[in-house]
């Protein structure tokens, strides 16, 4: 694989994410970290690779590279509410609540929309009440809040919601904090897995850079019919509709390189054919305008 | 198959006081779908779809059956509504089109075999670009099909002063003096094309016809030298193109009477027609003028169809450079639609998500790849 620093340079932010992901799923989470670390260098203010730069330090143990990157983004962006959140969740993934709950609450309360936050404060609560005797329970939130703040959640992000975040939520209801705590947790990392997950649609992208020669067109239309499919049942989440946005971008510009193909084919026919000179002359410069939109696309 | 009762599908269309008519059926022996044009009921041309899964095999399937129908009536409105949008595409071309555009219409009216009508736009492309000389070629080609010789042999003459070194003008050429009988003005032609293109079949073909029936005019047909021109022609001929044939490869050696030579000249000509490129040429022709003149019109399953169709000739034999080009220019014609769809989801993406700007960054991006598409299109037509 290239240096790490180069990559940064070649490759925008999309992709860089998508590496980093890469990384992990090849066993080499501390990679992904270096990665993003230098990424950050480049876009400082992008909450993505915070929240991944937090999600692989944890699996690859550089946590302290991570709180590093995000305190130095604290002072430099101290009003920005995604930065109270991955420093927050890094406390937490490290198990120091008390810094989590405060990190986190700041974050809230600057951005109380984001239904994540929710369910890390949540489990940060409940942590504290199981295991950190210390706190005096006056200073936490009322079990009640932290199931009010569950159901916000579940409207703010259904996708979080598993058959283990119901029965967290009635383990709670009964006031069972310690099994809560477990099942509560168990959807947590299932969606931090997700989240951190080199999924099909990456691996598109990484190919059409990467491996061009493997790049797989009928695979890339049999995963966008999926997707439509899901759409068409309301069962996409958001994600998988800028996702599905993306696979047409992809699609596209392989039909662009297919008409391409064609021309070169007609010229190694007819090296003569001054129309297909022409058409191909034009193509490769519009090819060459377009790669760094794709490249700028967001995903 | 009686059992089947599989529909034959009958549109008729009146057209400046011509009645047009599109009748399809299924041809049950052959496999095939028989899409047939008629021009105040005379049958102007055919032409014939293999359904390619073998679904008659399987004909006792009423699933299949039903297939078979839907795959007719498919084909019948296809070619139903070709015909209405070649009249649409002619009075839009009397406000606004060029002297290609009036050239390319006129081939697809040739490639229906509606002459009159071809003939009408290449006269047409003629008053927009007088001197472009596959205009007269092909405007010669409509007066042969027409029985006007002499008209015919002008315009090849014509497009030959403009350009000298085309091999299918002096070919075409030779086939209106052979159509007068004119042999051996004829065989002079079809020797000047083959020194252009040394590979051209079709005028080997010709050539060799040309001696069997200069033999017979001649009332020599049993001349050895005749024959053996014929014969070495005709070898030419399969030798530059056809497939091997074991059966023609005996035919071929064996020949040895005049008739043995005829035999041989309609079977190498029946083959040539089968494997000729003017339909889907014509068809190219067609899309060509709709991607340039009715682009808001043209579906995106025509498209797809016509990617499709368009592809398999490709790979079934008509590996042919201007073929190629087609479909260059029908991937990004194509290209569009699947923009379209990824603004759509980048729309929708921005109304239901928190991730604006994702969305926004995302929906930008695919409107500055439609403008630049639409531009490269502008850019083709203009070439064109």
């Amino acid at each position: 694989m290239d240096n790490l620093q180069l990559l940064v340079e070649k490759y925008q932010l999309s992709m860089i994410s998508a590496l980093a992901l890469y990384f992990n799923s090849a066993g080499e989470p501390e990679k992904g970290v270096d990665l993003l670390t230098s990424a950050l260098e480049k876009w400082p203010e992008e909450p993505e690779l915070y929240d991944e730069l937090v999600f692989l330090s944890s699996k690859s143990g550089k946590t302290a590279e991570a709180e590093k990157n995000l305190l130095k983004a604290q002072v430099l962006l101290p009003e920005a509410p995604f930065v109270y959140s991955s420093l927050g969740k890094l406390y937490f993934l490290k198990k120091e609540f008390t810094s989590a709950r405060e990190q986190l609450g700041k974050s809230i309360q600057l951005n109380p929309e984001d239904g994540v936050n929710l369910l890390f404060s949540a489990l940060t609560s409940l942590a504290i009440l199981c295991v950190d005797e210390r706190i005096s329970l006056s200073e936490l939130p009322e079990p009640q809040q932290i199931e009010i703040d569950l159901q916000r959640l579940k409207e703010l992000n259904p996708e979080i919601v598993t058959d283990d975040f119901l029965k967290g939520k009635e383990l709670l209801a009964q006031n069972n904090f310690k099994e809560a705590f477990k099942y509560l947790e168990k959807s947590l990392n299932s969606y931090l897995n997700k989240k951190i997950e080199f999924t099909r649609f990456h691996q598109f992208f990484f190919s059409f850079y990467k491996e061009p020669e493997k790049f797989d067109l009928e695979e890339l239309k049999k995963y966008i019919q999926e997707l439509e499919k899901k759409w068409n049942l309301s069962m996409s989440s958001e994600k998988e509709l800028n996702r599905l946005g993306c696979c047409y971008v992809l699609f596209f510009i392989n039909l662009v390189k297919s008409s391409e193909e064609q021309l070169e084919k007609a010229l190694i026919l007819d090296p003569e054919f001054e129309g297909a000179k022409k058409a191909l002359g034009f193509l490769q410069k519009m090819r060459n305008d377009m790669l760094p939109l794709i490249d700028s696309l967001r995903f | 198959m009686d059992e089947l009762r599989l529909p034959k599908h009958k549109e008729k269309i009146g057209y400046r006081g011509n009645s047009y008519a599109v009748e399809t059926e299924y041809d049950a022996l052959l496999n095939l779908v028989s899409v047939r044009l008629f021009k105040n009921r005379r049958l102007v041309s055919s032409r014939s779809i293999r359904i390619r899964d073998g679904q008659i095999e399987k004909s006792t399937d009423r699933e299949e059956i039903e297939k078979i129908k839907e795959k007719i009536a498919y084909y019948h409105r296809e070619e139903y509504a070709l015909l209405i949008s070649l009249f649409e595409l002619s009075q839009k071309l009397k406000l606004n089109g060029d002297g290609p555009a009036h050239h390319s219409l006129g081939l697809v009216f040739l490639g229906r075999e509606l002459l009159e009508e071809a003939k009408e736009e290449l006269l047409l492309a003629l008053v927009k670009t007088p001197n472009y000389s596959p205009v007269y070629n092909h405007l010669g080609i409509v007066y042969l099909k027409l029985g006007m010789i002499d008209e015919s042999i002008k315009n090849f003459q014509t497009a030959l002063k403009i350009d000298t070194g085309f091999a299918d003008y002096r070919h075409n050429l030779g086939t209106a003096f052979l159509e007068k009988k004119s042999y051996l003005e004829a065989e002079k032609e079809f020797q000047e094309a083959l020194k252009l293109n040394p590979r051209y079949q079709e005028v080997y073909l010709n050539l060799g016809f040309s001696c069997l029936e200069r033999g017979r005019v001649e009332g020599d047909i049993s001349s050895e030298t005749i024959l053996k021109e014929a014969l070495d022609n005709f070898k030419k001929a399969y030798q530059f193109g056809f497939k091997k044939d074991l059966r023609m490869e005996e035919l071929l050696q064996k020949a040895f009477t005049w008739e043995d030579l005829s035999r041989i000249y309609m079977l190498l000509k029946s083959l040539l027609t089968e494997g000729s490129s003017l339909e889907i040429k014509s068809l190219c022709d067609y899309f060509s003028l709709r991607f340039k003149y009715d682009p808001k019109v043209v579906e995106k399953k025509e498209v797809e169809d016509y990617l499709l169709q368009l592809s398999q000739e490709i790979v079934e034999g008509k590996n042919y450079p201007d073929l190629r080009q087609s479909l260059a220019l029908a991937y990004i014609f194509y290209s569009r639609y699947i923009l379209r769809l990824a603004e759509k989801k980048f729309q929708n993406f921005t109304q239901l998500s928190t991730e604006k700007k994702t969305g926004e960054t995302n929906l930008k991006i695919a409107r500055e790849l439609e403008k630049k598409i639409e531009l490269y299109l502008e850019e083709s037509h203009q070439e064109v």
